[in-house]
């Protein structure tokens, strides 16, 4: 139903909304419609509609449609079956952008469909039928490899795409094994995939696409001058894309070295979520375990992420909430891969309500269910901030976070407010449903649904 | 079965496999888990039996400790149970009483939960019989405990019913030597590392189903629906050391309190990690639990955010107001007075049980006061003047903080590991002296297994792998190398402590020693291979050595 209402707007609004894309592919458009026999649409298993309310942060498009972007239909299957109904603003601008085969940078909220902004193109662009890798998609930290592999495959379905994961902490052989098997597609963090061209085992000389996930994080200090190297094992006239919520100025640096004219999206009027309420709790160091505590019984919570400053605060706190009678997952750097994964999926397929964290869960991760996320320690630096409460309120939905102030965060509290023009507001007694709740917000999604 | 009734509240004096002696009095015998739980618990060390690894006695009484069938060499009954009449107020001491309220405290708190409550109380009651059947029961706690203690009740009622009526042959109240019912608490917990593995599935979907309270809600959900045999071990054990801890917060030692919650917590991983090692696990249970104080983690009451909100608010005024007279000085020593002051309100306030203060209190507190200051200086004039960040219209880039900008400029955000140390101790009323890092390290996987252990299917895994454990701590070290002096030394140790807990878990003497040794450095290393560790996915090593070139 949802495409169907979705669809037929946009087909009159269709050559408005392309039309300031400029290149070619309007013609071609005109001949897809043309030929769009419903049948293929009857036979697709389309997960049932998330019913929740949805901000503008998601909803503010032109009212394009994922058919309008010329795609292979083995391709428009996927994205249909994997529930996505219509495009997203960062998705309406940034796939025929990306398809024409520019540079881009783009900037787009936490969770507003970056990563299906730029899988859809590559998956697009690649040709089945040469057996070499054709895209790099770099992204941080392993489980957002993970993450990011699966929503590929996921769109791939009914392509013949050969999608690789690869990251640390797995094993190198079996990678090697993987690679000589012919890949098109490559998802990795920056070490391994690194390692791996430089061993010559995988070959990126014919890789037209490279997309940094997360891109300010990948060009940071953090990865230093990885990707200055990985670029230089690609050939010389390649497509990079860049995505992120935050662009510090630092990026501009390599954005000189490595791209040439790149395309600007920007679809920030503000930083923050809209659909993300923010409170703060004042308390002192030993008071916080017991405000949690607190929190728990009080939120309504679908699901929790909750931010502690260090993997041993991590760890100590984990054990807490247990002793306090709630389950807890938690994880962090520290622990072995394979341990990682499984509270990873596990977590993600609802088997557990709250996770602990450290920072590195703060990008990207995407889970669905989470509403609430609890600054236990909040963090010294609004960028950590931004990214961590983007963890709920995935996809212009609502969520809450609560941030637990000291004494000593208060500057650093007033400080990430006004850098991020946000508020965060006193938490009051009780904190209304319907700005987290799913069954809260029914009544006034049908509103807003019309 | 009405012997076996009878049997608890008795005095008991037990010897492990690791030859330590306990004594305490019987407060539950689980024949499902094959465990036993004495409260009161003094021990008394080796008492120069033979053994490898001799322990001193001690003279805390725990309030409570859960044994392992497997790992009982030698149980006698030293006293028969001596019953004492329930006085609410001034509650005696009873075995029953897993848990009560500060007496004139009404700490109903949390609506909706109290229910589990009852059924607990009512549960329980008919199977205690004359010793069990105490009032305080039923209307003990709030909200926070509400659903762990139905599960209790629960999982009493079925276990008592099932297994009892065997042990109680071999106990008899005579007193003589009951070996024969250790033997039996061993044979029963053969299968008790299989058990949980049944309780995956119904534990799974009601996670999932229930999105409307807390966890607490799930297990208690999940507890009943899965009889008796295949619910996550976790959560009883859970359930049975929160309760039995139960009393001494109702003396009002918040702080203690939590030293000891992790201590439980920690004695819950030895056991949980080491299924497949039964020996182990005693020890590993046993020398945790000496070296903390004990006491539940409970609250009374909901913290306060109200009040606590108007007290920030109040700072903040006041700061305000210094800030105009424009002298520094007086900035510096104002707040941090009026903090101080504002702490001991809030303790009164929000935590009237409180009445052990811990060391660390009062350390943390002027910690708290010298680290004002620099903030003061570096921070508060910053902030207002501080431009627009980030306006679409003027430039795509943004000039928020992030950690990249303060790298580059070579502020590196690293925390004095000590410093560290010093919050969590208070965050999570550590014993601040104690070595804790290695606790906390030592356990690591084993955290996470217990976490697992929810949905029970893995829990056959936990106890297969203890191998993994000890790799994932070495990796642990070699990863501390990355911040200097103390990191690297945390590295070294922390592989010993592998070392030691591959080798040898029997010893328990020689395995705390390598926990407390391989504690103190670890803390530090923690935290810094944490900043930089994360973001690197795959690239541990290599960064590792640069990040390390950056700092020298």
């Amino acid at each position: 139903m949802a495409e169907a209402v979705a669809s037929q707007p946009s087909l009159a609004a269709n050559n408005h909304a392309l039309s300031p894309m400029r290149p070619s592919p309007q013609p071609l458009i005109a001949k897809q419609e043309n030929n769009s026999d419903n049948f293929w649409k009857s036979q697709l298993k389309i997960p049932p509609k998330d019913r929740r309310k949805q901000t503008s942060d998601v909803t503010n498009t032109k009212g394009t449609s994922f058919e309008d972007f010329c795609l292979k239909r083995e391709l428009l299957m996927g994205i249909f079956e994997k529930g996505w109904e219509t495009p997203s603003p960062i998705q309406e601008v940034g796939i025929p952008m990306a398809l024409t085969g520019r540079n881009i940078l783009a900037r787009a909220k936490n969770g507003t469909g970056k990563t299906g902004a730029y899988c859809i193109p590559v998956l697009e662009q690649v040709v089945p039928s040469e057996q070499h890798i054709q895209a790099l998609i770099v992204v941080p930290t392993r489980e957002l490899a993970l993450q990011t592999s699966q929503i590929c495959i996921e769109l791939a379905k009914h392509l013949d795409i050969r999608i690789m994961v690869t990251t640390g902490g797995t094993d190198l052989k079996d990678d090697i094994m993987r690679i000589f098997g012919k890949v098109h597609v490559v998802i990795a963090t920056p070490g391994r995939v690194l390692d791996l061209m430089e061993k010559k085992i995988a070959v990126m000389d014919r890789c037209k696409v490279l997309v940094l996930d997360e891109a300010d994080k990948l060009l940071s200090q953090d990865f230093m001058g990885m990707l200055d190297r990985i670029i230089s094992f690609l050939p010389s006239k390649r497509q990079i894309l860049l995505y992120s919520a935050t662009f510090p100025v630092t990026v501009e640096e390599f954005m000189r070295k490595h791209i040439e004219n790149p395309y600007e999206i920007n679809l920030m009027e503000e930083l923050t979520l809209k659909g993300v309420t923010q409170y703060y709790a004042f308390v002192q160091e030993r008071q916080k375990v017991h405000c949690l505590n607190t929190l728990f019984s009080k939120l309504q919570i679908n699901q929790s992420i909750i931010f502690c400053n260090s993997t041993q605060r991590v760890e100590l706190l984990a054990k807490k909430i247990t002793e306090l009678g709630y389950s807890c997952y938690y994880i962090h750097a520290r622990m072995q891969q394979a341990h990682r994964n499984r509270v990873f999926h596990d977590f993600r397929n609802g088997l557990c309500r709250n996770l602990v964290c450290s920072d590195l869960f703060t990008r990207g991760i995407d889970i669905q269910a989470v509403n609430v996320v609890i600054n236990f320690d909040f963090p010294k630096m609004a960028e950590t901030y931004l990214h961590r409460i983007g963890r709920s309120g995935r996809f212009g939905h609502l969520g809450i976070a609560i941030n637990l102030i000291t004494y000593e965060d208060r500057f650093a509290l007033h400080r990430i407010e006004s850098e991020l023009s946000t508020e965060i507001k006193p938490i009051p007694k009780v904190i209304d449903k319907s700005l987290y709740v799913a069954e809260f917000q029914e009544d006034s999604d049908e509103q807003s649904g019309k | 079965m009405s012997k076996a009734m009878q049997l608890l509240g008795s005095k008991i004096s037990l010897i492990s496999k690791s030859e330590i002696r306990y004594e305490g009095i019987l407060f539950t015998l689980n024949p499902n888990e094959s465990t036993l739980a004495l409260a009161k618990v003094r021990m008394f060390g080796t008492e120069n039996r033979p053994t490898d690894n001799p322990v001193a006695a001690r003279d805390e009484v725990f309030e409570f400790i859960i044994f392992r069938g497997q790992d009982i060499k030698d149980i006698r009954l030293c006293e028969p149970p001596a019953p004492q009449p329930p006085i609410p107020g001034t509650l005696p001491y009873d075995p029953a009483i897993v848990q009560h309220s500060v007496p004139g405290v009404g700490s109903l708190g949390a609506t909706g939960l109290q229910q589990p409550t009852g059924l607990a109380g009512s549960i329980m009651r008919p199977n205690f019989g004359p010793l069990g059947g105490l009032n305080p029961y039923p209307n003990l706690d709030g909200g926070a405990t509400g659903g762990p203690l139905g599960q209790l009740g629960n999982l009493m009622a079925p276990s008592l019913g099932a297994g009892l009526g065997g042990l109680t042959g071999g106990l008899g109240l005579s007193g003589a030597a009951a070996v024969a019912a250790a033997n039996l608490l061993g044979g029963v917990g053969r299968s008790n590392n299989s058990t949980p593995v049944g309780g995956a599935s119904g534990t799974t979907s009601q996670a999932r189903k229930s999105p409307l309270l807390g966890e607490k809600e799930d297990q208690r959900t999940s507890s009943r629906g899965s009889g008796g045999g295949g619910r996550s071990q976790q959560n009883d054990r859970n359930q049975q050391q929160r309760g039995g801890n139960g009393r001494s917060n109702s003396r009002g030692r918040a702080r203690g309190n939590n030293a000891g919650g992790s201590q439980n917590a920690d004695r819950r991983d030895g056991n949980r990690s080491q299924g497949g090692h039964p020996q182990g696990s005693f020890n590993r249970f046993a020398s945790n639990f000496n070296n903390r104080s004990k006491g539940p983690l409970k609250f009374d009451e909901d913290y306060d955010f109200e009040s606590a909100n108007v007290k920030f608010e109040e700072l903040k005024n006041k700061m305000g107001k210094m800030k105009i007279g424009g002298d520094t000085v007086l900035v510096l020593s104002g707040p941090p007075g009026s903090t101080a002051e504002g702490e001991k309100k809030e303790k009164s306030e929000s935590e009237p049980t409180e009445a052990v203060t811990n060391s660390g209190d009062g350390e943390a507190s002027t910690e708290a006061l010298v680290s004002v200051s620099p903030n003061e200086d570096g921070k508060v004039p910053e902030s207002p003047v501080k431009p627009i960040c980030y306006d679409k219209t003027r430039s795509f880039f943004d000039s928020i903080s992030c950690e990249a900008v303060e790298r580059s400029k070579g502020n590196t955000q690293r925390t004095d590991w000590r410093q560290e140390r010093k919050l969590n101790a208070e965050t999570f009323g550590l014993p601040f002296n104690q070595r804790r890092g290695g606790f906390n390290r030592g356990s690591g996987g084993g955290g996470y297994y217990r976490q697992q252990s929810n949905d029970g299917g893995y829990q056959q895994r936990d106890g297969g792998y203890q191998q993994r454990d000890v790799y994932q701590q070495r990796e642990g070290g070699y990863q501390n190398r990355d911040g200097g002096f103390q990191q690297r030394d945390g590295g070294y140790q922390q592989r010993d402590g592998g070392y030691q807990q591959r080798s040898g878990y029997r010893g328990s003497g020689g395995y705390r020693g390598g926990r407390s040794a391989r504690g103190g450095n670890g803390g530090g290393g923690n935290r810094d291979s944490e900043s930089t560790g994360q973001p690197r996915g795959g690239y541990n090593q290599r960064r590792t050595w640069q990040q390390q070139e950056n700092r020298t």
